[in-house]
């Protein structure tokens, strides 16, 4: 589902190349849980925002569904990005403006579905984060272990095949983050796959999959016991 | 999508309430200004009489023994013996002398309206027809009317106002300096703009209060000097009326209606025919060279649609410029401010397309605003233009529907404009730097 073949990428910033990531090899197939792991810096957010379309790579090439990502023309990438992605950020990324149900609801704006078919999802992805009964209320009204719930409904509203996280439980206390972690289980048995950075080793080792990441560098192993 | 868009507009301007007020006040306060001067400036220069303009035409006769100006520059006015002479023409449609003079008058038998000294307008029989001029009662004075001199009159919507309270007054009469004059017509509202029968310096002035058949005022000998424009290149004989008549003074506006091409080319000669016989008794000593000016052609060279005016609207846009330049840096903060929201949104699918029409909706609102207020601005300035030159015609200062229209419109577009790069930028930002932000 998700191939990058000696995929890198530098970043040039006043003429000073930053290589965030040197040419690596990965093939994530539909249905697996990956963790992602590494230093500050090394370049796991980088490598995160590739794999969503949010930047684009220097060198190599990047498969989705077997399609070159280069090809993409903009509109193309945010329908992709619309439909087959769900992000998950360490800092839940609420419109604070907006009640829970409108931010739920922002996907789903752009996908143009009915309001009858929006409605049904968001009420649906609420349930599954077990905050359906809060849905009018606002993000400051909220925990941050409640708020990255939103957020993780916000992912899951438009049934997406991948959810990238980037630290999803980075800002939340070790038992807030035990319930963001089943939940993502709980969403990756359903079939959804999960590419999640962390720097939390024990919760990186519930993976099967383990991405290292030191310096740029990947390298890749597999876990005995693991949940998916 | 769009109400979608527009519910996230009012959002985001609720959000930043200051913000918002300002830059809707820095459109307004700019839109407001170009609008004052804008409609002072149209309202100058629009056609008066747009389905006749073209068939309109003002006669100058060279009778005078020198260079009047520029060679082929005339007066506006013509002596009395060519006017006789012009008005037994039938080439044209319709043809009018005009004159003016100045006159007390009152109610007969209501002695608690004061009198009022008024400009009266002088002329001949198809004035009304011409110029089209709406009747609320009654109607003009026929030809016969003018050749006797019939003491009758025809007054404005106003002045029948405050004489006889507004009531339908055709057969009434009233003093007209010391004679009685019988009301043989009422103008509904009439306020051509510029007044381009006039002589310029009038072009802008309030419409005239009475109307009196112009045999009338030479039977009767009156004359007002100040009101017309007597160009005495030759002395009259005497100071008698009678010898003014007869004299070369020139100071009868005459104006001909001529239906088409063929017309007016038999109409000039027919003029340049009387300028002809005239010569041979001694008169015209230059040269044959008449004119018929077209109305639009005399409101240019006029200058009655002066370049002032229009002076006054590039300053105005200038300064709605500046405006807008202050009102694009206060869009690129409030974008900047958003990039969390758009890295966001572009996150979970939206396309440059969807944030550029999300925020072209947000201008808009603003736009709108700002048009709205910035209309309320320009009524003000218009208002406060009316009590400055309170002498001037009150049309002037008054926006029509179109004008209404334009301003809001001009409003929306110049925000979207300027908010094009800030709106581009906006979308075109990488999302994942974006997100780093919120
Ligand atoms: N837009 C950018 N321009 C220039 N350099 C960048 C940019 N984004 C990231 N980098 C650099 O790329 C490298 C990797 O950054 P990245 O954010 O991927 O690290 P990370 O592994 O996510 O770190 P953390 O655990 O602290 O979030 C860093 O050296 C960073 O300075
Ligand atoms: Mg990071």
């Amino acid at each position: 589902m998700l191939k990058m073949k000696s995929l890198s990428k530098a970043f040039l910033t006043d003429a000073i190349k930053t290589q965030a990531l040197h040419p690596f090899d990965l093939t994530i197939e539909q249905g697996e849980f990956v963790s992602v792991i590494g230093p500050s810096g090394s370049g796991k957010t980088t490598f995160l925002n590739i794999a969503g379309l949010l930047e684009e790579h220097s060198d190599g090439l990047y498969e989705l569904d077997g399609k070159d990502v280069a090809q993409f023309t903009d509109k193309k990438k945010s329908a992709y990005r619309n439909e087959k992605i769900g992000f998950v950020f360490q800092s839940f990324n609420l419109i604070p403006e907006l009640n829970l149900y409108d931010n739920v609801d922002m996907p789903l704006r752009y996908r143009k579905f009915n309001s009858e078919e929006r409605h049904k999802r968001i009420m649906q992805a609420l349930e599954q984060v077990g905050l359906a009964g809060r849905k009018d209320h606002y993000p400051t009204q909220l925990s941050g272990g409640q708020q990255q719930r939103i957020a993780i409904a916000r992912a899951i509203a438009g049934t997406p095949s991948v959810i990238l996280a980037d630290e999803p439980t980075g800002n939340l206390d070790s038992k807030m983050a035990e319930g963001i972690m089943s939940l993502l289980k709980d969403i990756n048995a359903a079939g959804t796959s999960i590419i999640m950075v962390t720097h939390d080793n024990e919760q990186a080792a519930q993976a099967k999959r383990i991405v290292q990441i030191k310096d740029g560098h990947l390298s890749e192993y597999t876990q005995q016991k693991a949940i998916a | 999508m769009y109400f979608y868009y527009f519910k996230l507009a009012l959002l985001s301007l609720r959000k930043t309430p200051l913000l918002t007020l300002l830059m809707v006040a820095m459109i307004a306060i700019g839109i407001g200004a170009t609008m004052t001067t804008y409609t002072i400036s149209y309202m100058m220069s629009k056609d008066p009489i747009p389905n006749k303009s073209a068939n309109l035409y003002q006669v100058q006769l060279d009778s005078l023994n020198y260079e009047f100006a520029d060679n082929d520059i005339l007066p506006n006015t013509i002596a009395y013996q060519d006017v006789q002479a012009l008005l037994k023409s039938d080439i044209p449609k319709n043809h009018v002398a005009l004159g003016a003079i100045q006159t007390e008058i009152g109610p007969i038998d209501n002695p608690s309206i004061e009198r009022q000294t008024l400009e009266v307008r002088t002329a001949t029989s198809d004035f009304f027809a011409m110029f089209e001029v709406p009747f609320l009662h009654g109607g003009g004075w026929s030809e016969q009317d003018g050749k006797d001199a019939a003491q009758v009159a025809v007054l404005s919507k106003e002045t029948n106002g405050w004489l006889f309270n507004g009531e339908n007054s055709v057969g009434r009469t009233f003093y007209f300096g010391k004679d009685t004059y019988r009301v043989i017509g009422v103008l509904d509202d009439w306020n051509p703009l510029p007044k381009y029968y006039e002589l310029s310096y009038a072009a802008f002035k309030k419409p005239n209060g009475v109307f009196i058949p112009f045999n009338t005022q030479i039977k009767n000998e009156f004359l007002t000097l100040k009101l017309i424009s007597n160009y005495c290149w030759k002395e009259p004989d005497d100071q008698s009326f009678a010898a003014l008549l007869t004299s070369e003074c020139m100071w009868i506006i005459f104006w001909v209606e001529l239906s088409n091409a063929q017309d007016r080319d038999q109409y000039q000669a027919f003029i340049d025919n009387h300028a002809k016989e005239q010569q041979a008794l001694g008169r015209f000593p230059r040269r044959i060279f008449n004119k018929l000016l077209p109305l639009k052609e005399y409101l240019t060279d006029e200058e009655i649609v002066s370049d002032d005016s229009k002076m006054a609207v590039w300053l105005a846009a200038l300064f709605l410029l500046v405006c807008l330049l202050n009102c694009m840096s206060l869009m690129i903060a409030k974008f900047d401010a958003k990039a969390g929201e758009i890295g966001l949104r572009r996150a979970v699918g939206a396309s440059q397309n969807d944030i550029i029409k999300q925020f072209a909706i947000e201008l808009s609102v603003i736009g709108l605003a700002g048009g709205l207020l910035g209309l309320l601005f320009a009524k003000l300035g218009l208002m406060a233009a009316a009590n400055t030159y309170h002498y001037l015609h009150s049309g002037l200062m008054q926006m029509n529907s179109q004008l209404l229209m334009s301003t809001v419109m001009l409003a929306v577009v110049s925000s979207l404009l300027f908010g094009l790069y800030p709106i581009t930028k906006a979308s075109r930002m990488q999302p994942s730097s974006q997100l780093k932000s919120l």
